[in-house]
């Protein structure tokens, strides 16, 4: 997973002024996040170094293009974590992308709050569910999805709402722990219906062995 | 385009089409009925001592002109004769024909009192107008067989009769021959017509839409370029300070600008969307940072509904000190819009709702109101 101490992460944007910003971030992250390599095309996750990297960090829409699923679908076919990072903030776009088997959704308007912790999540297999994602996970109507109880979907609903798992928690009476329970096991039981892939598998695994979810709850 | 413009696109264009081809359907039915009362009445009653029966002749000609009276109903009623009443029709006519030969006097068509037979073809022309000529060519072929089968059967006429008579049915059934043929052309220009006025309306929309879409566009990009260059050339020379709260701002709420911006191609049929977005609007003016974001299908609510889900946004955004979260969720049964804002302690508001459920969180300095409308289930 990681060289040394530090994470690496592989970093696909093509503006280079998302590139410099996130690797600011990750430069005064703690613990240590180090980007290996970084570029503009899917080239830099390629080649060494950042072939080897724990974690890729991709744009969905290289040089105005339509988004690139197609790389996105390659990148955890070969077993990579990617954490998707986009300008795009609308559900199809998240679901689409939980679908082909991303770790994670991240719009950029959520980016300086969120990428750092999951990159670090993505690291170590653990569920990440930022605001964006939560929203087109509680408003996902596709006869697949997988069963949800009443609570998680109101857990989902108020998390995307109101960015603050602390708010979330006194608005249900419950505590931010378990807000953050519910949107783990909402995760997994997304990674659970998805392709085969390193994210189901290992997030399916760790979730079970940590007694984050039964199996029957699957 | 929405659906009812398409719809009513269509209508317009086909009414095109239907009134250059009513005119003309009405226009045959008017000529039909003439020559049947004008012409063939007259000749009728002239000749009604040399009928044989009198009655079955008669019998044909009221037929003929029950064929009249149903066809007219059909035009007035669906502006065109359906098929199965064409088949009944033409039927009918070939019938009517056959009774009025029957009892004619003996002799042929070129006598008066056979009335029947021009009468007959443009009974033909009427009830086959949808039809190719080639169809009334047969019609007229089959009326012919029964007038010749008359003449012969009540003696051979001599080749001298012979001639008169192919002369006659040239003249007669030729001219309502090319008639069809007239009608099939006016046909093809009415169905012109329609192409070329869909296809104009279609053009005029795209434009009007085009249009609109590009002025919105550049207004958009206008707006921001006003705002966001000065702001960044005032960086870039450093005549602002990035440290100066104002500054720092002035920076967030054009990044809240440009999110807007970049999401405003989804939703554009939104109305609900489109209202939050002119309340956010009026609370990124006075200097507060609001972050929008959409969920689910959107859904047309009646115009109370959305006032109250919009009301509690705008209370949250004028008691917010520097920033907001407006987000809408929208699921099968439900429709959430909620405002998250900041601000010193904030009282808790009071709505006046009929329609949603408002429910506001007041913690850590911040403000948090939750309006949720639910689909009522319309009850048994």
């Amino acid at each position: 997973m990681a060289t040394g101490d530090a994470i690496t992460v592989t970093l696909i944007d093509d503006h280079p002024v998302v590139l410099a910003g996130v690797e600011y971030w990750y430069s005064t992250a703690d613990p240590p996040i180090e980007v290996v390599a970084s570029g503009a095309t899917m080239k830099s996750a390629w080649t060494a170094p950042g072939d080897s990297a724990a974690v890729v960090v991709l744009d969905l829409q290289l040089a105005d293009r339509q988004p690139v699923y197609g790389d996105l679908r390659r990148l955890v076919d070969a077993g990579r974590q990617v954490i998707v990072y986009t300008m795009r903030d609308d559900e199809k776009t998240a679901l689409t992308c939980m679908d082909i088997g991303a770790f994670t959704f991240l719009t950029k308007a959520e980016g300086d709050e969120h990428l750092v912790a999951a990159t670090v999540a993505a690291a170590h297999d653990l569920p990440y569910t930022p605001p964006a994602l939560a929203g087109a996970f509680g408003a996902d109507t596709a006869p697949d999805r997988p069963k949800l109880s009443l609570r998680e979907e109101e857990v989902l609903i108020e998390w995307f709402q109101c960015e603050s798992k602390e708010l979330v928690a006194q608005k249900l009476g419950i505590t931010p722990r378990t807000v953050n329970s519910y949107l783990d096991r909402v995760r997994i039981k997304y990674a659970n219906v998805g392709r085969e892939a390193r994210t189901k598998a290992n997030l399916v695994a760790r979730a079970i062995q940590d007694g984050l979810i039964d199996v029957d709850d699957l | 385009m929405t659906e009812t413009a398409e719809r009513r696109r269509d209508r317009s264009a086909v009414r095109v089409e239907d009134r250059l081809l009513r005119g003309a359907r009405a226009a045959v039915l008017a000529v039909t009925v003439a020559v049947q009362f004008g012409l063939c009445l007259p000749t009728l009653i002239e000749h009604s001592r040399r009928y044989d029966p009198l009655w079955l002749e008669i019998a044909g000609f009221v037929l003929l002109a029950g064929v009249a009276a149903g066809a007219a109903v059909c035009l007035a009623r669906h502006g065109r004769i359906l098929p199965p009443a064409r088949r009944v029709g033409a039927g009918l006519v070939l019938l009517a024909a056959s009774a009025a030969a029957v009892a004619a006097p003996p002799g042929n068509y070129l006598d008066r009192a056979h009335w029947y037979f021009g009468l007959v073809g443009w009974y033909g022309v009427l009830l086959l107008f949808d039809r190719p000529p080639a169809r009334l060519a047969l019609f007229l072929g089959a009326n012919l067989v029964v007038a010749l089968a008359k003449a012969v059967v009540s003696g051979p006429p001599d080749p001298l009769a012979w001639a008169a008579m192919a002369v006659s049915v040239v003249s007669v059934y030729g001219f309502q021959l090319a008639l069809s043929l007239v009608i099939q052309e006016v046909r093809r220009v009415a169905a012109r017509a329609r192409e070329a006025a869909e296809e104009e309306e279609r053009l005029r929309t795209a434009e009007a839409v085009a249009e609109h879409v590009h002025r919105d566009h550049r207004q958009r990009y206008i707006e921001l370029l006003g705002t966001a260059v000065p702001l960044l050339a005032g960086l870039g020379y450093g005549s602002l300070d990035p440290s100066d709260p104002d500054v720092r701002r002035r920076c967030a709420r054009e990044a809240a600008r440009m999110r807007r911006l970049f999401a405003e191609r989804d939703d554009v049929s939104d109305r609900l969307v489109h209202e939050l977005r002119a309340v956010i609007e009026v609370a990124e003016r006075s200097g507060i940072t609001v972050q929008f974001a959409a969920r689910g299908e959107s859904r047309d609510l009646p115009k109370d509904v959305r006032r109250e889900l919009i009301d509690p946004v705008a209370a949250v955004l004028a008691a917010a000190a520097s920033s907001a979260r407006v987000t809408v969720v929208r699921t099968p049964d439900r429709v959430r819009v909620s405002a998250l804002g900041d601000g010193p302690a904030p009282p808790r508001p009071e709505f006046a709702s009929q329609h949603v459920e408002v429910d506001a969180v007041v913690a850590e300095n911040r403000l948090w109101v939750e309006a949720v409308w639910r689909q009522v289930t319309p009850s048994r």
